[in-house]
């Protein structure tokens, strides 16, 4: 009756844990069989003789939501900034910002940080830094 | 009871005690942290150090094996799994996964935060120690 209890408790909590761990897995899946799955667009438009538009379109064609989402995109002292309460399939947010023409060309550092709830159970950032 | 049987029946809690230290240790050490990085998940492979723990499973399982008191048995099968969680938590870094890549000039640093597994894994070890209580308290079992 003791083994039968334990095998019991056991594959329940496996069960339990295969349903926790499945949207990390399809997340990562997606991933790797789409390097697309989410991505980061960025561009620039002269605004005017002293500035330039920059804009960052983020995109996401994952099956599983990400909650939560918080980019920021630093420019020097400059920031950037998207925010969305879910990011779902096929969902693009766009930032833009303007930046002084002689800062734009002088820049030497670009920073990006990314956080998200990956389907509302873990938390994930990513920080990226060019230089 | 004869010495034959006597001997037969050490012979068996031993082996019995062996092999269930192996597997707990194998279950903590390597099976689960292997099913997590099947996911995809960047784990790092346990220590070589963590091989002398082996011995300290194996002997917690072949003690909690040969005694007969009922307490001193939970308490000791309790320790291994404890041991076996700390281990774990170790492994997997309390939940806080990290890697970098860096690659023409563009570092990419990732955090992930696991701790929602680690609370199932820690709450799936503390039951199976309430039901080994279960057990030393109600003979025959449940």
């Amino acid at each position: 009756m003791r083994g039968f209890v334990f095998v019991a408790l056991s594959l329940a909590f496996l069960g339990i844990g295969t349903i926790l761990v499945a949207p990390m897995a399809q997340f990562i899946y997606e991933e790797y069989s789409n390097p697309r799955t989410f991505y980061i667009d960025s561009g620039y438009t002269q605004h005017n003789s002293t500035h330039v538009e920059l804009s960052f379109t983020i995109g996401y064609n994952g099956t599983v939501p990400l909650d939560d989402f918080d980019a920021k995109i630093w420019f020097g002292e400059n920031v950037a900034e998207a925010k969305t309460a879910t990011l779902t399939r096929g969902q693009t947010i766009v930032s833009k910002m303007l930046l002084p023409t002689a800062e734009a060309e002088s820049l030497s550092t670009v920073k990006a940080r990314v956080k998200f709830v990956l389907a509302g159970i873990y938390p994930i950032e990513i920080l990226v830094t060019q230089s | 009871m004869n010495l034959r049987s006597k001997v037969f029946k050490f012979t068996w809690k031993v082996s019995y005690g062996v092999l269930s230290g192996i597997l707990w240790y194998l279950l903590y050490v390597y099976i689960i942290p292997g099913l997590l990085a099947a996911v995809g998940l960047p784990f790092e492979e346990a220590p070589e150090f963590f091989m002398f723990l082996l011995a300290f499973f194996i002997a917690l399982q072949t003690s909690a094996s040969l005694l007969e008191n009922l307490v001193y048995r939970f308490l000791l099968n309790s320790l291994t799994k404890t041991l076996g969680l700390w281990l774990l938590f170790s492994l997997l870094n309390d939940g806080i996964l990290s890697t970098s890549r860096s690659a023409e000039g563009i570092t990419v640093n990732m955090t992930i935060d696991l701790t929602p597994i680690l609370f199932l894994l820690a709450s799936w070890t503390f039951t199976t120690i309430l039901l080994d209580l279960v057990g030393s308290m109600s003979k025959p079992y449940l």
